[in-house]
């Protein structure tokens, strides 16, 4: 069933082109159907997951595509998979309530916002690599046209930035991917069977950096990162909560999944390398974040930030590590999307500005208070604060760097320390500032915030306190199945 | 004698004929059923091939006529870009004022030309065929006399054209002086082998004469200025359709007639290829051009297929002949929304297309579509040939470090033109229109020309199965390892 | 004697045409079309000696007779005083001659190293062999130029009619 959630999405998609209703409301309708649905097959799939300890794998479609090249079309999800489709759910229903305001093109914006969260889903739920390859290309076009059409600062500069990073890395995992067949025989494009097959090491520890990088340069792996704030900021609400909150996953999953599971021996050979530039992407988006004026800025770099725990986490390559870093790419969607819909939706859309500066004059929390709340959850939980999801995923990440390599686990320390600065540095200036420059009733005039906002928030804010207090609920989905055979050569190394 | 193979060929130099001598009796105000007229027999035609099996390679007037998979690919792949470039041809006419006939037989008459090169097996086959398509090019350029652009194509043609023509032929004659015979291989001779110092310069020389058909470096001169200024129609047969005629001979030639000498030229042919993907691709960066931007699109693409050569593998050949009809669809939709969009006489300008998603919603979503496939974005078909073409080179890249930069060279291009293919797509959805311009009325046959091409990109690249097994089937029918 | 021959044919061929295309004494077009009717006359003269009688024949009927006597109207009736006027532009001459020194010397190389057929056919080129080879071995071709002539007429009566008014 989970494998409509790709199908609904393309087919809404293509309704919104095709049909292009007149009325808002059927345009907005359609969208939020679309992805609610999305949503609830999503947590339908992992609510039953693991069905059988035994079968970490659910078959979701399996048919031969291009017989005579051995590629299939082969839906599968795994624990990790689930995670990521309900992120995407989670996300792209919220995205949509933050852009209920979107009126111009209104039934192409939310065609294009449908297709890539079709392209995302696909990503997440394929186990056939070109499969994999054909989605994760799929997501490029929505993209672009999301940013250059409908962003704001630099727009196209912002998108054909993002959109060239993209392609690089799509060229150097294509060039891993035909490798990788040619090496194995030319038979299949199957992961698993891949990964059972194994590869030479002399392949792997050539092929798995050029693999790694070229999904890691959607992940923000420093110093591959600069496409991200600028998109970040150039796309509008809807797309960077997105962009941060789900395309940055897949660089990471894809990493995960194809990189690190069938190049085992590769990934134990380069560790140190990226899991330093994890670390370094950690401290240095901290730090960027610390001294921007731009408040979307911040927040853009607090993404390169986060997802440094994402690498790190991976590079541990032990269970808690590599558990956290799927945790944290959960935590870090929905946290991303908060603080981009608190940017971008609540406050730009509201008071035109972004600079901190002016921002602090404003009293924002007296203004938008609902806006002040959804901040400052966010930034509590973007933090790490306990009681959120942020703490337990990037404490499982120290915990599996200690385990790997204890300097880097005091840096990536550091770098939760430096993250609750620049944190806080900008929930004061741009919610508390102390001191209004006008009667706070002048500029809270016709201010409120809609409902659609509120429920965006409310969701989100409802997913990561959820799962900060009951963590399990995705561990026990994620844990089984980094005990499936395929992913076992990969936590060898780790261990000790 | 098996004269009936040369069936199809006959039929649309007869229909070429007839559509010219019918001319004389038709009233000016019904012209147009003439070019129906053409499309639907040129359909028939399409569809009659299919009643020839790819099976053993049959020969006809002495071996120096072949029918094997190949060739029935390649005149299946010819018919219908001539199809669509006679929809394209009717719809553009009408601004000739008069012509429509002459118009539509001289692109049958190259077709037929490019048909009777898909067979060619022999050399004094292979120049008569390549010199129809020519000479009726140079008419086909520089059809539209009364603007100076198209007569300045033509001339530029007519020069470059004729140069190639001179290598080809000097070639032709050094290969015979050679060998003492005119036959590629089969039944009326044997392969070229390794060969005199005489038949390598001839091979040569033949080399840069089929260059100039398939606009490699250094032969590509001509191809942005005559891109830009010929008619539409003519641009896309250009496109679409000689330089399938190039790649069909020069399959023939390279991998058939001489492998060995292929093999020995295999760093020059590496070397062209990337040559041609950096040149067409950076040059067309900064184009405003629709039409010139095609042009040196087209040199890229021409490299891209080279790829599928210089691995010297029946692989790549199918990944040609797949990349062909992908390519010839996607260019084909574009020149016809070129042919559509734009006034007569107005320059093809980019920033013109500002406005098209409102003007014409179809024609907007087809020239977006095909500028995503040229660029090779999945799932349209552009983006599966080049995954072919490159796995061939990434494969190759094992025994040779050499093919490793040429792959990395091609995803560099590739990467590169998504840069501009895109810069076509932004102009028609979101630039601001400089003035508001009416709504574009689309004919009932170009739309469904234009469909037919839409059709193609789509199904051809979330199936890409059936099109490939025809292409693997024809390139089975090579004499290669 | 045959050699001899060939050799002030082709001496004669080539200097002609050389001067047919850059003549250092006159830019005028007639004076090249004079000296490429010279050239095809020794052209000619070569076929002769390959035994390709009608060819040689057909040659200066055509060539130097038919398409010379066109030019000439041709360059009558324009006015070509401007080509005169003109320079050639030293750069494109420069590579032009290189480019054309670099392929006469790849293919006298080519030439010189020799390697045909150890048995070359009997030379025999008279209207009967010619029209034989023609009608038989080469039929599909010489059809294949005639539907060529057509195409190139249908163009030159397309491109060269006057306007409709």
């Amino acid at each position: 069933m989970a494998s409509w959630t790709i199908y609904l999405s393309f087919i809404g998609a293509a309704l919104l082109l095709a049909v292009r209703p007149r009325d808002m409301r059927w345009v907005r309708g359609l969208a939020l159907g679309t992805a609610l649905a999305g949503l609830v097959l999503g947590l339908a799939a992992a609510a039953r997951y693991p069905a059988d300890p035994a079968a970490p794998l659910i078959v979701l479609a399996r048919a031969r595509w291009i017989p005579s090249l051995g590629i299939e079309y082969y839906l599968a999800a795994d624990g990790i998979s689930l995670t990521l489709v309900v992120l995407t759910g989670i996300a792209s229903v919220a995205g949509v309530l933050f852009s209920w305001n979107v009126e111009r093109r209104a039934a192409e914006y939310f065609a294009l916002y449908l297709a890539l969260i079709g392209g995302v889903y696909g990503v997440f739920l394929s186990f056939d690599w070109f499969l994999l390859f054909v989605f994760y290309e799929v997501a490029i076009v929505p993209k672009y046209f999301l940013i250059a059409i409908w962003g704001s600062t630099r727009r196209e500069y912002g998108a054909m930035k993002l959109a060239l990073y993209s392609l690089v890395g799509s060229a150097l995992v294509l060039v891993g991917m035909l490798a990788a067949y040619g090496v194995s025989g030319g038979q299949t494009f199957n992961l698993i069977e891949l990964a059972r097959g194994g590869f030479s090491s002399g392949f792997q520890t050539w092929a798995f950096p050029v693999v790694f990088v070229g999904f890691a340069v959607l992940a923000g792996i420093w110093p591959l990162h600069t496409w991200a704030p600028t998109g970040h900021v150039a796309a509008p609400t809807a797309a960077s909560m997105l962009l941060a909150g789900v395309v940055m996953k897949l660089g990471a999953y894809g990493a995960l999944r194809v990189g690190m599971m069938l190049f085992p021996q590769g990934a134990m050979v380069w560790r140190p390398l990226f899991a330093g530039l994890g670390v370094i992407g950690i401290l240095y988006g901290a730090c960027v974040a610390l001294v921007q004026r731009d408040f979307k800025f911040v927040i853009g770099y607090s993404s390169v930030s986060h997802m440094g725990f994402v690498l790190l986490g991976l590079m541990t390559l032990n269970a808690t590590g590599v558990g956290g870093a799927v945790m944290q790419m959960f935590s870090h969607g929905i946290i991303a999307g908060l603080l981009f819909a608190v940017v971008g939706r609540m406050v730009y859309d509201r008071m035109h500005t972004r600079d901190l500066a002016d921002l602090e004059g404003m009293a924002l929390n007296r203004v938008l208070p609902f806006a002040g709340l959804t901040f400052a959850v966010a930034c509590a939980a973007s933090m790490g604060v306990p009681g959120f999801s942020g703490f337990i995923s990037e404490l499982l990440v120290v915990i599996g760097a200690w385990k790997a390599f204890p300097p880097l686990a005091v840096l990536a320390g550091v770098g939760i320390v430096a993250g609750a600065a620049y944190t806080l540095r900008v929930l004061q200036k741009s919610f508390f500032g102390d001191h209004p420059r006008a009667p706070v009733e002048e500029m809270g005039r016709g201010q409120g915030l809609t409902w659609p906002e509120r429920a965006g928030a409310v969701l989100l804010m409802a997913a990561t306190v959820v799962v900060g207090l009951y963590p399990s609920l995705l561990l026990d989905i994620i844990m089984p199945s980094l005990q499936a055979s395929w992913m076992q050569a990969m936590l060898k190394g780790g261990q000790g | 004698m098996n004269a009936i193979l040369t069936m199809p060929e006959m039929a649309v130099t007869a229909l070429a004929l007839g559509l010219l001598v019918l001319d004389l009796w038709t009233p000016a105000d019904r012209k147009g059923d003439l070019g129906i007229a053409a499309i639907g027999g040129l359909a028939l035609i399409l569809a009659g091939s299919f009643l020839f099996g790819a099976g053993a390679p049959q020969y006809a007037f002495g071996g120096m006529y072949v029918l094997d998979g190949m060739a029935l690919f390649f005149k299946r792949l010819m018919l219908g870009v001539g199809v669509v470039a006679l929809a394209a041809a009717l719809e553009y006419s009408k601004r000739f004022a008069a012509g429509t006939a002459e118009y539509c037989a001289l692109i049958l008459l190259a077709v037929s030309g490019m048909m009777w090169a898909a067979s060619a097996n022999h050399w004094a086959l292979l120049f008569v065929s390549v010199e129809l398509m020519t000479v009726t090019f140079y008419v086909l350029v520089s059809f539209e006399r009364t603007r100076m652009p198209s007569l300045e194509a033509g001339v530029k043609y007519l020069i470059l054209g004729a140069l190639a023509s001179a290598f080809l032929v000097y070639g032709v004659a050094l290969v015979f002086g050679g060998t003492g015979t005119l036959g590629f291989a089969g039944d009326s001779g044997p392969g070229l082998g390794t060969g005199s110092v005489l038949v390598r310069v001839g091979l040569a020389l033949v080399l840069a004469g089929l260059g100039f058909k398939i606009g490699m470096v250094p032969c590509q001169f001509w191809a942005p200025d005559v891109y830009q200024g010929a008619p539409a129609p003519t641009a896309a047969l250009l496109a679409a359709g000689s330089k399938a005629a190039g790649f069909a001979l020069l399959l023939r030639v390279l991998l058939e007639a001489a492998p060995d000498w292929a093999l020995e030229m295999r760093p020059v042919l590496m070397l062209i290829a990337g040559a041609s993907i950096l040149y067409g691709n950076l040059c067309a960066i900064p184009q405003r051009n629709l039409k010139r931007l095609l042009g040196y699109s087209s040199i890229a693409h021409a490299g891209y297929m080279l790829l599928g050569i210089v691995v010297l593998e029946r692989a790549g050949a199918a990944a040609i002949l797949f990349y062909l009809a992908g390519y010839a669809c996607a260019v084909l939709a574009a020149f016809l929304v070129a042919a559509l969009a734009f006034d007569p006489g107005e320059p093809e300008e980019i920033p013109a297309l500002a406005g098209l998603h409102r003007r014409s919603p179809y024609l907007a979503a087809a020239l977006a579509l095909s500028m995503i496939s040229l660029a090779g974005i999945p799932p349209l078909v552009g983006f599966f040939g080049k995954f072919l073409l490159l796995k061939g080179v990434v494969l190759a890249a094992f025994d040779s470090r050499s093919f490793g930069w040429l792959a990395g060279v091609a995803l560099a291009g590739i990467v590169t033109s998504f840069y501009y293919y895109f810069g076509v797509v932004r102009a028609i959805y979101w630039s601001a229109p400089a003035a508001e311009r009416p709504p574009i009325a689309v004919s009932r046959v170009a739309g469904a020309a234009l469909g037919a091409c839409l059709v193609g990109i789509v199904a051809a690249g979330v199936f890409p199965s059936p099109l490939l097994e025809a292409a693997r089937l024809a390139a089975g029918a090579l004499r290669i390892p | 004697m045959q050699d001899l021959l060939f050799y002030v044919f082709a001496a004669v061929a080539l200097i002609a045409g050389f001067l047919a295309v850059a003549n250092p004494f006159s830019r005028n077009p007639l004076a090249s079309a004079l000296f490429l009717a010279v050239a095809l006359v020794a052209v000619s003269g070569l076929f002769v000696l390959l035994h390709a009688f009608f060819l040689g024949a057909v040659q200066i009927l055509i060539y130097a007779g038919a398409v010379m006597v066109l030019f000439l109207f041709v360059i009558m009736l324009l006015d070509l005083r401007e080509e005169q006027k003109r320079r050639a532009r030293k750069v494109a001459a420069g590579l032009a001659s290189a480019l054309a020194l670099a392929l006469a010397a790849l293919i006298s190389a080519a030439a010189l190293a020799g390697g045909g057929p150890a048995d070359p056919p009997a030379l025999e080129g008279g209207a009967r062999a010619l029209g034989r080879a023609l009608f038989t071995d080469f039929l599909l071709p010489f059809e294949i130029v005639a539907v060529l002539l057509v195409a190139a007429m249908v163009g030159v009566v397309w491109l060269s009619r006057k306007e409709a008014a």
